[in-house]
């Protein structure tokens, strides 16, 4: 099923233009740059805010107040992923989003093309507890609601593994990227194993989430006012989930399972995208 | 009496059979030169699991810093013709 059907799939481009007006289209990405400040400002005091009420309502021993804060979250990125696209810079389609509701916890992965997928994904799912750069966690603006959160590391190397299989048979969902960080230049980087040995450890099913943003922006060492032409039409497609147990038996060793499961989704990806980028 | 010194080849051997039983790798990767992150791509969670298997399987103790040390195929033979030919007390 998907939730907002109307995609855009006409594109604008320079060179296709019969009457190109630099003059006005430069306005128009002057403007579409201020819109964008203007959210990552808002972004900065939402975060203030986010803490603000962080500190006032989640309370209690520490796994409560941790889905307390990561709901709170939710909200929080629901209104930022609102106000984005009320700011024109984007529109969000979820296709097959009723797949993301289920009764037990699950591993959610997603490939990573622009800055704001954890965004989009975290306004989706009201608890889950996903893996933050050591950066991010050392920001001032979001080290508390990172901490209250229980937010992991992505610098704990083996233990990680441990820690995010531990969340799992707490019963609490987890979201990761695989790539470990984001996607190069709008396309797919190569997997790392991790997903698949969480899975492979906790048993738990992998939901894969597959987003594509077009026309491509906020990518990895893009700057900011370096925005598009035009708004960005995000889509997350949810994909049916896979059962780790079904890459485990006993002639199979550990690391041949994870290797299999993640040559599996790294498939997965290139085939769900493989459309996506030949359209584009 | 003196144990029989067991050979590099012998070593090698044994080392080919847990790196393509356990991480599925082909004979023909499994080059003494081949590095075991960059060539093998073994990962972190591969080489813990790794040095558990080659402790089985050689019934010998790799320890922590010894592991970080190994770069190639050819360092964990030497490491272990070293560990298995000392003199045991």
């Amino acid at each position: 099923m998907t939730v907002t059907s109307e995609v855009a799939t006409t594109r604008v481009s320079s060179h296709t233009a019969p009457h190109p007006r630099p003059s006005w289209s430069r306005a128009d990405r002057g403007w579409r740059a201020l819109r964008t400040g203007l959210a990552f400002v808002s972004f900065g005091v939402g975060a203030l805010v986010v803490a603000a009420l962080v500190r006032l309502f989640a309370r209690g021993p520490a796994a409560r107040r941790q889905v307390q804060t990561q709901r709170i979250v939710h909200r929080a990125f629901q209104f930022f992923a609102w106000w984005m696209a009320r700011l024109g810079l984007l529109r969000v389609s979820w296709v097959d989003v009723e797949r993301l509701r289920r009764s037990g916890p699950c591993l959610f992965i997603a490939n990573h093309p622009t800055l704001i997928d954890v965004v989009l994904l975290l306004a989706r799912v009201p608890q889950a507890d996903c893996i933050v750069k050591t950066a991010a966690r050392r920001n001032p603006l979001m080290h508390s609601i990172v901490s209250a959160a229980g937010y992991l590391a992505n610098d704990e190397g083996d233990a990680l593994v441990d820690a995010c299989a531990g969340r799992l048979a707490e019963g609490r969902s987890v979201v990761l990227f695989p790539e470990g960080t984001r996607s190069p230049g709008g396309g797919l980087g190569r997997f790392q194993r991790g997903a698949a040995h969480i899975a492979l450890k906790s048993g738990c099913p992998i939901v894969p989430i597959v987003i594509t943003c077009r026309p491509p922006t906020l990518l990895k060492g893009q700057r900011w006012h370096d925005v598009p032409d035009r708004r960005a039409e995000y889509v997350l497609r949810v994909v049916g989930p896979i059962d780790p147990a079904r890459y485990l038996n006993a002639e199979t060793p550990l690391p041949v399972a994870a290797r299999r499961l993640t040559a599996d989704l790294q498939t997965l990806y290139e085939r769900g995208l493989g459309g996506a980028h030949e359209e584009h | 009496m003196t144990q029989p010194e067991v050979s590099k080849e012998e070593i090698f051997k044994r080392l080919r059979d847990v790196l393509v039983d356990g991480f599925e790798l082909r004979d023909e990767q499994l080059v003494p030169t081949a590095r075991l992150v960059e060539d093998l791509e073994l990962d972190s969670l591969d080489l813990v699991d790794f040095a558990v298997r080659l402790e089985q399987h050689v019934d010998l103790e790799i320890a922590e810093d010894e592991l970080k040390a190994i770069k190639t195929v050819q360092d964990i033979v030497d490491l272990l013709y070293q560990k298995l030919n000392a003199p045991r007390s």
